[in-house]
Parts: structure tokens; C-alpha cells; sequence
């Protein structure tokens, strides 16, 4: 079990910023994923610490050594490709046993190890198939196994799970974490799909543009967002400009830029005339025929998409384009003709800062 | 079913039309004369009676002679496929590792040498290698050797003649071949602990070998079957298949056993091109072929 740590680290291509002052601490067994959309950094960052990009600045260390100029091979850090990287003129034997022949350990050992970690992923059977013989599934184990059997220090995973359909994705993400917890290794996941970095993470790294965003374990990150963009990014909240007007016993007034007044929960006081967002979910928000009470407001429906277990809507409140997701079919007991309001409880929204330019 | 029959009929039929016109040259051009050659080389005309005869095989086989220049013809084709294996993978790996404008000037240069005639090449090497020529000339200028060195109308002449004419024919199936490798497979390997050296013996030569075969292939069936480059760089005292050839069929006049030389030279090379193929294919890299 190794700590990883990034000290200030940054990383430019040619003019471009990739990754600017990255400060992360990863524990040890802990499974840390980067998450963000495309271009953000967290690949370029996940290849600083396997050694295929070096940093301009910082530090980067394993268990206090500081492995920032060491050539990807002398890093012990192994990689869960994205699209696998299998030699195709190995059989998955030979693939696993790629590492341990390369560190020259002794021939009984390799075959030992080798049949342990094929056992792990359930592979036992396949040893000596060539890789285009696997299915995607039977793939992507062969490159874990692959990475696991010379028991690295750190094991990166480059969105491995993205060339694999819906319903075996979500089986394999189950599976990564519960091999991950087994061995107990450190482990950097890097991904661009919110559900997937929820699911499989001690803590979440929500990188925009180079810069981390916001560090936390799942419930922080979905329950306190700290920026507009993680809030938006992890289950696309909808997000209000609003001005603090008042604040008392715990609750918060505020008033929409179009004159509309909403009630939020706070511990803290924000400054009165404080600029901010109200941050509300999708799926606090019901929809109902009846208007009157705190957070009530008469909206008018633009489009509705069903889904089977969930539908989702869209709503116009004056200025602002309001997105909803019901467990119902939509609409259902709304008539055409009648008023249609949209509520949401005080103590299911938040406040967070709005810079105002 | 039976629509589907007479579908893959039509499939069938439409692809041998597309084929007729390269399946009538090779059998015109190639097999036809070829089995003519040894229809000739075996059969003994005696007065208008022809006798079925072993005589011309029986003398090659026979004579210590022939039998050098069979081994001579083998031995310099394969020691030239391999240094321009050697000589060209480097160069295949640089071209396949460049891309763009770069590539296609990068290619050009290396295609240079099968633009020229290949008598003006090699006679360029005879200027080069003469007694009086260009290397010996230096060399003597420099005080490095007495006498000049006797360079040309030798097997190395036609070695290095031979590398220069056919190292294109390496070096671009090789390119190829390592165009097709999927560069995450070198990061993966770097990523597993391997150092250049092992990247290079585990992934990318094991990888390469189907253009490593294509490339050996073609250099030495041409190596074995050239006839410019032993004629003006062997001399007329070095014999090879191809120059003895053509002295038993033009000066000799002997177009029987001419005939079993060429028939000798074509099985020959094509039983050691087919060894060696196999050999790669299922023994040595057996997972790189696998289909």
C-alpha cells in the first residue's frame, strides 16, 4: 500500500495549460478518481504519474521518493489502458506474465503468479487464448490482470471501462472496485462519466481546465457542491443567479434577478447583497398543480422526455430554463389547461459564491 | 437456400473475372515457359523419338562445380537479405515513425535506388570498388594499403551490390508492417518495466515479422535470381545460377541442361522461401500470425 503525492505540479503543451498547481494526496488502498470533461487534465495527469509526460513544476512522490524525472519504466506504476493495449502476439498468459518476465523473476514464480491473478479475474480457463479470441469483458480483465500481477505500487486506470456497453460497464465498475478493496492497492481512476466516479470512489478529484475544482468523497462532491461548475458537472443541478437579501433563523432569502424570491437553508449567514448561486437538483424539484407556500413558483412546461423508471422535464421560470427529473410519467395529472407549479424545500438547496464580473 | 447457393455462385464468378486478367499472365508468362523449361530439361531427343531422360539433373547434382555455384548463389543472397534486414529495419522504423510531408520526402529517398537503371548502379559500384577506383585510389592516397585491394569480382562486390539494389524492398514492408502496430502496446510495455531494449525484442520486432517475412521473401528471391549485379560485379570467373544461365542458353547453346539450371534455381528458391516462411510463421512467432 503506497501514498501518492502531487505537489504543485504543472504541466503546459506548448502554450496550452494541461494541469496548473495540482496539489492531491492519494492514502494508501485508497481509490481516488479524477473526473471532468474532455481536456480537462486528468489524463495528462494520470500520465505524469505513469511517466509518459514529465512535469514543468512540482513534485511527484510514492511513499516519499520522488519519482517526477523517472522514465515510465522504473515507476512500478501500473496502467488499465483504454483500449486495453493487449499484445496481440501474446496469449493471456504471456500477457500477464509480460511484468514478471521483464523483472526476471524465477520461472515457477511467474507461473504461480500468473495462475493466481488469472483466478482473481475469473479467467483461469482462457490462459492460453490470444487476446482477438476474449470478448470485451473477458479484455479488459486480462489488461487488470495484466497490470495487478507485478503488484505495482499504484494502479492507474485510463477510462477503462469506456469501450464496453452500458450493462457490462456497470457490471465490470462493480467488479474493479471489489478486486481494488481485495488487494488493497492505491489506485487512480480517471474518468469523464459522474455515475461511474460516484460509484467506484473513496474520493472524487473534479478537474476543469487544468485546475481541481473540488476534492471529496461522492456524497460531499454530489451533496456540497464548492464551485458552480461541480454542480453543474455532477448531476447537472440547475443553477439560479440570485442576490442574498436577508437571512434569519437558518434560512436564507434571496431574489432572482427577475424580482422572484426563494428561500434557502444556510449555517452560516451569507453577506447581505452577496452575490450567489441557488444550486437545486433535478430531482428536488416536483411539479404539481397547486401553487401557494416557500419555493413556489407558476412555470410553464417546454418539453418532457420519459425515460421508464424516470422522465425528465423542461421548465421555463421566467428567465431561467428550470430541469426537472420526476419518478412519474410526465405530467401525469396535470391538465393542460390549469396553472403549473414548480417547488422545491429550502433545506433541499444550497447558496454557492457567484463571482460577478 | 437455393437463392443463396446460386449467390455466392455469382460471388465466385464475379471475383474470378476480376482475377482472369492476372490469372492468364502468370499462367502465360511464368507457368507456361517454366513447364516448357522442364519439359525440355527432361526429355532427350534422339533422332524425332524423345526419350525420357534424368542426364541433365544427374550432371548438376554431380559435379562439385555446379554444386558450389548452387551454394554460392544461396549463401550471398542470404547473407545480403540480412544485412539489408539489418540495415533497413532501422530505417522502416524511422519512416513509420514519421508522418506527414516528412514521410512521403522520407520514402522518395529510400525508393531513390529503384528509379535508376539497375545497370547504372552497379556500374557505379565498379567505378567504386575497380583496382584504380574511387575506394582503393583513397585508401592508397592515404597510405592506408600498398597495393589496391582486389574489391571487385568478388562475392562481397555482389553483396554490396545487391544490398543497394533490393534494400527498398525490405525496408518498405517493414515500414508497413510497423505502421499496423498499435502504439499504446510500447507505453503499455514501457509502463510493465520494459527499457528500450526488452520494447524492442518483446513488442516491436515480434510485431514487425509479418514485414520482416514479406521483405526477406522478396530480397532474396530477387538476390538469387539477379543477374546484372553477379555478371558486372562477380566477374566472369565467379559463376552464380543466373550467370551460368545464361552462358549455358546463349553462349553454350544448351538449352536442355540451360533449361534444368532455371528449373533448379525456381524449385530451389521457392522450397527455401517456403521453409523459411513456415518456420517464422508457426514455430518462431507463432502468436504474431496467429489468426
Amino acid at each position: 500500500m503506497s501514498t501518492v503525492e502531487f505537489e504543485h505540479v504543472a504541466k503546459r503543451f506548448g502554450g496550452a495549460v494541461a494541469v496548473k498547481d495540482f496539489t492531491l494526496t492519494i492514502r494508501p488502498g485508497e481509490l481516488v478518481t479524477l473526473l471532468g470533461p474532455s481536456g480537462c487534465g486528468k489524463t495528462t495527469t494520470l500520465n505524469l504519474l505513469a511517466g509518459f509526460e514529465y512535469p514543468d513544476a512540482g513534485a511527484i512522490r510514492v511513499d516519499g521518493q520522488s519519482i517526477e524525472a523517472l522514465p515510465p519504466h522504473r515507476r512500478d506504476t501500473a496502467l488499465v489502458f483504454q483500449g486495453y493495449a493487449l499484445f496481440p502476439h501474446l496469449t493471456v498468459a504471456g500477457n500477464v506474465a509480460f511484468g514478471l518476465e521483464i523483472r526476471k523473476r524465477p520461472r515457477e514464480e511467474i507461473t504461480r503468479r500468473v495462475g493466481e491473478v488469472l483466478e482473481l479475474v475469473q479467467l483461469a480457463g482462457l490462459a492460453d487464448r490470444y487476446p482477438r479470441q476474449l470478448s470485451g469483458g473477458q479484455q479488459q480483465r486480462v489488461a487488470i490482470a495484466r497490470a495487478l500481477a507485478i503488484q505495482p505500487r499504484v494502479l492507474l486506470l485510463d477510462e477503462p471501462l469506456s469501450n464496453l456497453d452500458a450493462k457490462l460497464r456497470e457490471e465490470m465498475r462493480g467488479e474493479i472496485r471489489a478486486l481494488q478493496q481485495k488487494t488493497g492497492i492505491t489506485a487512480m481512476y480517471v474518468t469523464h462519466d459522474q455515475e461511474e466516479a460516484l460509484s467506484i470512489s473513496d474520493r472524487v478529484v473534479v478537474m476543469n481546465a487544468g485546475l481541481i475544482e473540488q476534492v471529496g468523497t461522492p456524497r460531499d462532491i454530489y451533496r456540497a457542491p464548492a464551485s458552480p461548475f461541480v454542480a453543474n458537472f455532477i448531476g447537472g443541478a440547475n443553477l439560479i443567479p440570485v442576490r442574498v437579501c436577508g437571512f434569519h433563523d437558518g434560512e436564507a432569502r434571496v431574489v432572482e434577478e427577475d424580482g422572484l424570491e426563494f428561500t434557502v437553508q444556510c449555517a452560516t449567514g451569507p453577506d447581505i447583497g452577496a452575490s450567489a448561486y441557488l444550486v437545486v437538483r433535478p430531482e428536488h424539484i416536483a411539479v404539481g398543480s397547486d401553487g401557494g407556500g416557500t419555493n413556489t413558483h407558476r412555470v410553464t412546461i417546454d418539453s418532457q422526455v420519459f425515460l421508464g423508471p424516470v422522465s425528465f422535464m423542461s421548465l421555463r421560470l421566467g428567465r431561467q430554463t428550470l430541469r426537472v427529473r420526476t419518478a412519474e410519467a410526465p405530467a401525469a395529472g396535470l391538465r393542460p389547461d390549469e396553472p403549473v407549479y414548480a417547488r422545491w424545500h429550502p433545506d433541499q438547496a444550497l447558496l454557492i459564491p457567484r463571482a460577478v464580473s | 437456400m437455393i437463392a443463396a447457393t446460386a449467390g455466392r455462385g455469382a460471388r465466385n464468378l464475379s471475383r474470378g473475372v476480376v482475377l482472369l486478367p492476372a490469372v492468364i499472365v502468370i499462367v502465360g508468362v511464368v507457368l507456361a515457359p517454366l513447364f516448357a523449361l522442364f519439359i525440355g530439361s527432361i526429355i532427350d531427343t534422339q533422332g524425332d523419338q524423345g526419350v525420357l531422360t534424368s542426364r541433365n539433373y544427374v550432371r548438376f547434382f554431380s559435379d562439385p562445380f555446379f554444386l558450389g555455384v548452387l551454394w554460392r548463389t544461396y549463401r550471398v543472397a542470404a547473407i545480403a537479405t540480412l544485412i539489408c534486414l539489418v540495415i533497413g529495419w532501422p530505417v522502416a522504423y524511422q519512416l513509420s515513425r514519421t508522418a506527414g510531408r516528412a514521410r512521403l520526402y522520407l520514402t522518395l529517398v529510400v525508393l531513390v535506388p529503384l528509379l535508376i537503371s539497375v545497370v547504372v548502379r552497379v556500374f557505379g559500384w565498379v567505378v567504386i570498388l575497380g583496382p584504380q577506383g574511387l575506394l582503393n585510389n583513397t585508401l592508397e592516397a592515404l597510405g592506408l594499403i600498398d597495393a589496391p585491394l582486389p574489391l571487385l569480382f568478388s562475392e562481397t562486390a555482389v553483396i554490396i551490390g545487391s544490398v543497394h539494389t533490393f534494400l527498398p524492398l525490405m525496408i518498405l514492408p517493414i515500414a508497413a508492417a510497423l505502421d499496423n502496430i498499435d502504439p499504446s502496446l510500447l507505453r503499455a510495455a514501457r509502463n510493465l518495466g520494459a527499457g528500450p531494449r526488452q520494447v524492442f525484442l518483446r513488442v516491436l520486432f515480434p510485431l514487425s515479422m509479418p514485414g520482416v517475412v514479406a521483405g526477406s521473401v522478396i530480397t532474396f528471391g530477387l538476390c538469387a535470381s539477379a543477374y546484372v549485379i553477379p555478371a558486372l560485379l562477380g566477374g566472369s570467373r565467379l559463376k552464380f545460377m543466373s550467370t551460368l544461365i545464361f552462358q549455358y542458353n546463349i553462349v553454350v547453346l544448351d538449352w536442355t541442361f540451360g533449361g534444368a539450371l532455371s528449373v533448379i534455381l525456381v524449385a530451389i528458391t521457392v522450397a527455401l522461401v517456403a521453409i523459411y516462411s513456415r518456420l517464422v510463421e508457426r514455430l518462431l512467432f507463432r502468436g504474431v500470425f496467429q489468426r
